[in-house]
């Protein structure tokens, strides 16, 4: 149980700290020296590399070039994410 | 290149199948203000973009419009599923059914196939982020169309999400268009192309 509430928060978390970061580089892509929004992005940043550590872990790969596995290929661990299924756990 | 991220940018969860709300909703796939053609324009237009900034916010929105694609495509497929064939008649999917089963293939939902005509690509930067501005505006008016025809909250979230962001998009676009007149030669005052006439 402790697991799968671990797994929802990272879910979770992941998703905020990505939107978050999704939404700075256009505003960057447009005002390049903004000092807040440069202060903000590189701490999301950080925040999200500890996340997606996390994730791998907890759930899978998120990004093709962290996938590995020692005897099976953890790519194809997690469910895709248009599959119900492993989505029990996410907030809307 | 591109690096595929195995999650959506916000999560769909649609417990209720409902394949009439697919029958509408698929026109954000592959309609005339869907996030294909969206994708497309903007990935297509930063090419011939001549100031660097601008040609990253094509690339970036255009990047993120290939994970609303991917978000259309979750709901159109979470809500066709374990339907039986009586249900996807009586909710008027029968004619999208017989050529795809519930396959996911870009139309519009009077059912005209993808068409790269509804976007343009036109190698001058003050066209083409006039029709970026006009396009998120009309991917904005098709999704408060949807949300006018779905009650079910499950369907409405997503849509709702992937609303907002062609407001975030569009206000974007208009700040890109007002460097692009900024930094016109100023002998250029009728704004003839600055991707062409150098």
């Amino acid at each position: 149980m402790n697991g799968n509430n671990n797994a929802a928060r990272v879910k979770r978390e992941l998703a905020q700290l990505s939107f978050a970061m999704d939404e700075l580089r256009l505003f960057l892509d447009t005002h390049p020296e903004d000092e807040t929004a440069l202060a903000a992005s590189n701490e999301v940043r950080q925040k999200r590399e500890d996340v997606v550590r996390q994730y791998r872990r907890l759930v899978g790969p998120v990004n093709f070039y962290e996938a590995g596995g020692e005897c099976s290929w953890d790519w194809l661990r997690a469910p895709w994410p248009w599959e119900l299924e492993g989505q029990d756990d996410v907030e809307l | 290149m591109w690096s595929y991220e195995k999650r959506l940018q916000f999560p769909v969860r649609i417990t209720h199948p409902n394949a009439a709300a697919a029958k509408v909703i698929i026109t954000q796939y592959g309609g005339p203000d869907g996030e294909l053609g969206a994708s497309m324009r903007y990935l297509s237009q930063r090419y011939t973009m001549p100031w660097r900034g601008v040609a990253g916010l094509l690339t970036d929105i255009g990047t993120e419009e290939l994970a609303h694609l991917e978000m259309v495509s979750a709901i159109v497929y979470q809500l066709t599923q374990g339907l039986s064939a009586d249900e996807i008649k009586r909710q008027g999917f029968d004619a999208y059914f017989v050529d795809h089963t519930t396959g996911v293939w870009p139309q519009a939902a009077s059912g005209t196939p993808f068409d790269a005509l509804c976007f343009a690509s036109k190698g001058d930067a003050i066209t083409d982020l006039h029709e970026d501005l006009a396009a998120e505006q009309k991917a904005r008016t098709t999704y408060d169309n949807i949300l006018r025809l779905v009650d079910d909250p499950d369907v409405i979230a997503p849509i709702r999400f992937l609303r907002e962001r062609e407001i975030v998009h569009f206000q974007r676009f208009g700040e890109a268009l007002e460097r692009v007149k900024d930094t016109l030669n100023s002998r250029n005052f009728y704004a003839f192309n600055p991707s062409f006439d150098r």
